[in-house]
């Protein structure tokens, strides 16, 4: 099967009600955006809540802060990162038969480095506990707010990991039903729509890291 | 239609896994130089408000660069990227409410 031969894949990724290829990516790429634009305002919800709380107790944000494990949170950054870059290449490659091949290795890729963020957010979590930095009766920390600080902390970690966890499916699956049928997957927009939820998972997490890893530092 | 569906009957030969890399690659050595930046200046000994301000604008610098190469936000249509634009300038009118109380308290 050579590159030039697009039709049957078109067909083979061609999905009612549309009547072309190039309108059905166009529909599944906006409809993305507009379920990505409702994670951003759900996510935000929980981003006003912790500013409303961190000009009421500033002092105990900023101390709360420095508990957490500035370790795990920025090598999690970082393979959050990379995985970003990596999910990337998908769309960039995914159109190509014969880079298919190429692009699911980076799909598997992708989901073992969101495996090796979640192993790795497991062990901070088992110190965290450890610590006793679960907000309740043997909260370690005794300044007024800092409780608050750590609500933020596990709501917001938590809830990103599960999106991280749906995305890692996600991606898994793309890279199956890929392989099954090359021709499917050149030109299947959930390449497009996949790599996207990826992303909006990356950006939640680089203001997640920046405002409960970063305060209370030095 | 976005310049890349168009790009896509335009070129039947794939391009070499060297160039599909390349730009990813050096975006990624800048997100991860931001990142380096950002802790190191969580150190620095000046005052919070300002550790504050730089690190919300490194990670502003971060999901901008996500979003317009990653996600590829740089090759889509006008339409598009307003319709990307939205949860952002839902989220901006929220924060602007915020602090038209909370960043005005003395």
């Amino acid at each position: 099967m050579s590159d030039a031969s697009a039709h049957p894949a078109e067909e083979a990724a061609l999905r009612e009600p549309w009547e072309s290829i190039a309108r059905q990516r166009q529909a599944v790429e906006m409809g993305m955006w507009a379920f990505l634009a409702s994670e951003i305002l759900f996510f935000g919800g929980i981003f006003a809540g912790y500013t409303i709380y961190r000009s009421a107790y500033p002092e105990a944000f900023w101390v709360a802060g420095g508990h957490t494990s500035l370790f795990y949170g920025a090598t999690n950054t970082a393979i959050l990162l990379v995985s970003s870059a990596v999910i990337a290449l998908v769309p960039r490659s995914a159109r190509w038969l014969s880079l298919g091949s190429f692009a699911r290795m980076m799909l598997w890729s992708g989901a073992l480095l969101g495996i090796a963020f979640l192993v790795l957010k497991g062990f901070e979590y088992a110190e965290d506990f450890h610590e006793h930095l679960f907000p309740g009766p043997d909260f370690e920390l005794h300044e007024k707010g800092a409780q608050l600080f750590f609500a933020f902390y596990w709501c917001l970690t938590a809830i990103h990991a599960v999106h991280l966890i749906i995305g890692i499916g996600l991606v898994a699956r793309l890279a199956i039903a890929g392989a099954r049928d090359p021709r499917w997957f050149s030109q299947t927009p959930a390449v497009q729509a996949t790599a996207l939820y990826w992303g909006l998972v990356d950006i939640i997490w680089s203001i997640v890291f920046v405002i409960v890893y970063l305060p209370g530092r030095g | 239609m976005g310049r890349a569906s168009h790009h896509r009957r335009q070129a039947p030969t794939a391009p070499g896994i060297g160039s599909v890399i390349r730009r990813p690659a050096w975006v990624l050595f800048v997100l991860l130089v931001v990142l380096a930046a950002n802790i190191g200046a969580a150190f620095l000994p000046v005052p919070h408000f300002a550790k504050t301000a730089f690190n919300l604008l490194m990670a502003a610098i971060t999901v901008a660069c996500i979003a317009f190469i990653f996600m590829e936000l740089d090759r889509k249509s006008v339409t598009m990227r307003l319709f990307a634009a939205t949860g952002f300038v839902w989220l901006a009118i929220l924060f602007l409410l915020i602090f038209s109380d909370y960043g005005a308290r003395p």
